[in-house]
């Protein structure tokens, strides 16, 4: 793992995300553990715990942010952004297609394109790091 | 048109005595940038090939090269 901090919290935060994320999909696939609007709590909770604590790390490290968002990770970000869009976009595709078909609540279809928005990006970047591409 | 470029710039930075975390820190980018860098993973933007150059006290030329 990357001696910078802020490098460091970016993917544990993205870890987190994801993660977490996985979690809720398995468990509301399995119709078990705490209810759909807590996984939200939960999962925005710890999206906006990693923004705090990479708000403050940027504040106290500005040189070692500056080099968390060097050239290659700035790339790597732009790709994982372009990523989630396509995948939300797929999923919505899907989604809409259960839909109209019936196999899908809208409501359900709408509630989870948040989460897949917000943890797309995020995996990509791992498989990044996980690439060497990123850190 | 994708050329994979001739990186020489892990030989002159042993040659200056640096590693790649030395290095990094003195261009501002991480270490892993050096380091693909190295490995002809990522090609730098022309500013950061300056940079690196300027740092390492040789010309672009001496760190990349196009292949013949």
């Amino acid at each position: 793992m990357s001696a910078n901090p802020v490098s460091r919290a970016r993917l544990i935060g993205s870890a987190a995300v994801v993660i977490v994320t996985c979690c809720a999909f398995i468990a509301a696939f399995f119709s078990v553990g705490p209810s759909g609007l807590t996984w939200a709590y939960i999962i925005g909770g710890i999206a906006i715990g990693y923004a705090v604590l990479s708000v403050i790390l940027h504040l106290r490290y500005p040189e070692a942010a500056d080099a968390a968002w060097d050239e290659q990770n700035s790339q790597a970000h732009r790709d994982s952004l372009i990523f989630g869009f396509w995948a939300t976009l797929a999923v919505f595709l899907v989604f809409l297609s259960l839909s109209l078909t019936e196999r899908m609540d809208p409501a359900h279809a709408f509630y989870w394109l948040g989460p897949i928005l917000g943890v797309a990006p995020s995996a990509h970047y791992l498989t990044s790091v996980a690439r060497g591409r990123a850190e | 048109m994708t050329t994979r470029l001739i990186v020489h710039l892990r030989a002159h930075r042993t040659k200056a005595g640096m590693t790649q975390a030395e290095l990094a820190d003195a261009v501002g980018v991480s270490r892993k940038t050096i380091n693909t860098i190295e490995n002809g993973v990522f090609t730098p933007s022309t500013i950061l090939a300056l940079t690196l150059a300027e740092e390492l006290d040789c010309s672009v030329h001496d760190l990349f090269e196009l292949p013949q």
